[in-house]
């Protein structure tokens, strides 16, 4: 079988299970109806029915063979018409179709009138003189030749006669058996296709950010890795990152390539695109390390953004500009994009083994300890009262009772701070942001 | 920050306090990366210590680098107890003896109080002492380096972190003259002091702003914060981590728990020693035109990890919504003609 067409994939049911049922038939001959040195009761009509009635027990193994055939040649269409559009149900939808037209399987009554329709009034004739001459051997010689080959006439009328309707009934079997899944299989590809377009249409951009671990840890651009992966991947993606046409039917040629199932449940078809999506650009980024990736994209890192975002907390809330320290340790890798950038931004950067992360630490100095719970709005004398209760040692609760006694008496909160330390009351929860 | 087969400036000696610091800690894998490290793990919660102790436990994967101390509980009466230590220690109220106990301390002076009476926190941290100055390093030698490391996650582990200091500066006592400088440097993760905390957090904040308040009281007068009378002699600086965006310093446990792993890992590279270096108080307590008790720092950390596992996932979905309408294959005739 080779179905090239699913529109006509009954057709070639139909002439596969025609040649199935010549190939059964044809093992009917006149030698195992009569047996030309038969002893005993010759029966060749009752044998003619019980070989006939044995080709129609066989149909349904003929039948199996050709849905096999049938099922392999109408997903390899599938899997090309995937190739070209992953949202194509052409295929599945023709071939159902198709072999829904094939008729209808005979039951056991409709085989037995078939055969008895079929074999008329000759044919019971020609056995019952084949068998009487079996019989009376040595006396009914003369005219044996006749007698068979009379028969041998009839059978093939009779087989001739026979071999559509075998045939018929074998592609029914195909049909009973291969038309219902080919429309559910129709069906389910619907859904899944339906499912598959919404799940594409409503797709959202996730942002530029990429998240790390925790908040003090965060990934490069996501354009930057798009970009990246573009070089790679410039079958897919144009340089600016955006996907190229190419991309549904590479997706098509990647389902196409594996089960076919997947597309025919809205779930793991939207798996799939999302598994597809990201295997491609995981291949594209192997082997790329974080330094790479800026090189490869010709992106320049964002080194101000992240030296800002390691900005210690401390630096507001101090009377005075604190001295900052900034440290780095940056990816050693071949390449030098990486560690050049941030070496404009913090000459003392160093390498470091590990090559996908950067580390980044900015020190403040320095304060003292009521500049840092002055950072509390409701001032310091507040935040005192509120830690009494559960300071470590009974010396250290004494100071800070006597210290919290004179805040209250010198008439302060939390400007108390600087006042106490000798310095200006400005710029501590004035400036926090 | 990663520093393995880097050339070493310091050994250290790290002092982590408290249930919510040894889980920061254990989990940082700075022990495995970092071969120029030692560290004292003490808790008042037996479970804690057993966990770290058990076979296949913490300390089992670094025996000669790690030593464990439980900090049991204070008796309820301190008959026995030195009289010089009195004055610093806090007993239990008769109705709170039923509390507490192994499962934890009852509260930051009870903590304290355990710390101080623990004579096996003292001989853990002597040798530690003794490892960090024994051990030869790889690189220039700047000094061994003692950090107190402690996440005010909860009200009673930062609780024993002045009381810490004071012991350790009475057990420098006998490295004087006879082994290398010392620098103390103390790394907090502390809580929001700056707005509200959620009702769950409370404690944290509180326990943060009373261990700032109480160092910054034992920096003005060292007789306060424990028997030595000696607390500040070698500190550095005392490291408050947290980032820069508004509300506050750490949100949450977990977060102090990442950062301060981040921040803890840079402390101890070699790079970090030297940046640090012209900052130090004890070489200059006036540096930044500061009083002497401005030791404290602020700290700021961030990573920027290239994980293209989870870079692929983003990219992808940023892939699907920019994906252009499929195009209906042109059929071979039409193409044909």
């Amino acid at each position: 079988m080779t179905i090239t067409n699913p529109g006509n994939a009954g057709e070639t049911v139909r002439r596969d299970a025609s040649a199935a049922a010549r190939r059964m038939l044809g093992t009917i001959s006149l030698g195992s109806v009569a047996p030309e040195s038969f002893a005993g009761q010759l029966n060749s009509e009752g044998n003619l029915v019980g070989l006939v009635r044995a080709g129609f027990d066989k149909g349904q193994a003929q039948a199996t063979i050709i849905v096999a055939a049938a099922r392999a040649d109408i997903e390899g269409l599938r899997r090309d018409e995937l190739r070209a559009d992953p949202f194509a149900n052409d295929c599945l939808d023709q071939a159902s179709r198709s072999i829904h037209q094939l008729p209808a399987p005979l039951d056991t009554d409709g085989i037995k009138q078939a055969i008895n329709g079929l074999i008329g009034k000759h044919l019971p004739e020609a056995c019952r003189d084949v068998d009487r001459m079996t019989t009376s051997w040595l006396r009914a010689r003369q005219g044996a030749d006749r007698k068979r080959k009379r028969l041998k006439a009839e059978l093939d009328q009779f087989i001739n006669r026979l071999t559509p309707v075998l045939a018929d009934h074998i592609a029914g079997l195909v049909r009973d058996d291969l038309a219902a899944e080919l429309t559910r299989r129709y069906e389910a590809t619907e859904l899944a296709r339906a499912a598959l377009r919404r799940h594409w249409e409503e797709a959202t951009d996730p942002g530029n950010e990429i998240p790390g671990a925790h908040r003090f840890s965060l990934g490069p651009r996501l354009q930057v890795v798009l970009k990246a992966a573009a070089v790679q991947r410039s079958d897919l993606l144009h340089r600016d990152g955006r996907p190229t046409e190419a991309i549904w039917p590479a997706f098509g040629a990647h389902v196409a390539a594996g089960n076919l199932g997947v597309m025919e449940d809205p779930q793991e078809a939207i798996k799939a695109l999302g598994q597809f999506l990201e295997s491609a650009v995981a291949s594209a980024l192997d082997g790329l390390t974080l330094d790479a990736l800026y090189a490869k994209a010709e992106e320049p890192p964002e080194s101000p953004s992240w030296i800002g975002l390691a900005a210690a907390r401390m630096l507001v809330g101090s009377p005075v500009q604190p001295d900052k320290v900034h440290l780095a340790q940056v990816p050693d890798t071949k390449s030098d994009v990486l560690i050049n950038q941030i070496r404009t931004h913090i000459p003392t950067a160093t390498s470091a083994k590990e090559e996908n992360r950067l580390q980044l630490m900015e020190l403040t100095y320095s304060f003292t300890a009521d500049e840092v719970l002055g950072i509390d709005r409701r001032g310091l004398a507040y935040v005192l009262d509120s830690i009494l209760p559960h300071v470590s040692n009974p010396k250290l609760k004494g100071a800070l009772q006597a210290k919290l006694a004179a805040i209250r008496s010198a008439g302060t909160n939390a400007s108390g701070t600087a006042a106490a330390n000798g310095h200006s009351p400005q710029g501590t929860s004035a400036t926090v942001p | 920050m990663e520093t393995a087969n880097r050339p070493e400036t310091m050994n250290h000696v790290i002092m982590v306090l408290g249930d919510t610091s040894i889980d920061a800690f254990e989990s940082s894998g700075i022990l495995e990366v970092n071969d120029n490290i030692c560290t004292v793990l003490a808790s008042t919660e037996r479970a804690t210590v057993e966990a770290l102790d058990e076979p296949g436990g913490f300390r089992s994967r670094f025996p000669d680098r790690v030593w464990t101390v439980y900090l049991k509980p204070a008796p309820t009466d301190f008959a026995q107890v030195p009289q010089r230590m009195l004055p610093w220690l806090t007993p239990r109220q008769p109705s709170q003896r039923l509390r507490g106990g192994a499962e934890g301390a009852l509260d930051r002076a009870d903590a304290a109080t355990r710390l101080l009476l623990s004579v096996e926190f003292s001989d853990a941290l002597n040798r530690a002492l003794i490892w960090a100055h024994s051990r030869r390093i790889t690189g220039i030698h700047l000094a061994v380096g003692v950090i107190g490391f402690a996440v005010a996650g909860r009200m009673t582990g930062s609780g024993t972190l002045v009381a810490a200091v004071d012991i350790l500066e009475e057990r420098l006592l006998d490295f004087t003259g006879r082994a290398d400088e010392v620098w103390i440097d103390l790394l907090i993760g502390a809580a929001s002091i700056h707005q509200p905390a959620p009702r769950e957090f409370e404690d944290a904040q509180i326990g943060s702003a009373a261990l700032i308040a109480e160092l910054g009281a034992a920096l003005a007068d060292s007789t306060l914060a424990g028997p030595s009378g000696l607390f500040g002699t070698h500190l550095g600086q005392i490291l408050v981590l947290g980032p820069q965006e508004g509300g506050g310093i750490l949100r949450d446990v977990r977060e102090a728990n990442a950062s301060i792993q981040l921040a803890l890992s840079a402390i101890v590279s070699g790079d970090s020693q030297r940046g640090r270096e012209a900052y130090r108080p004890s070489a200059n307590r006036t540096v930044n035109r500061r009083q002497p008790e401005a030791v404290f720092a602020g700290i700021g950390v961030l990573e920027v990890v290239f994980d293209p596992a989870v870079a692929s996932q983003l990219v992808a979905r940023r892939i699907l919504a920019t994906m252009p309408e499929p195009k209906k294959p042109v059929p071979e005739s039409a193409a044909n003609t």
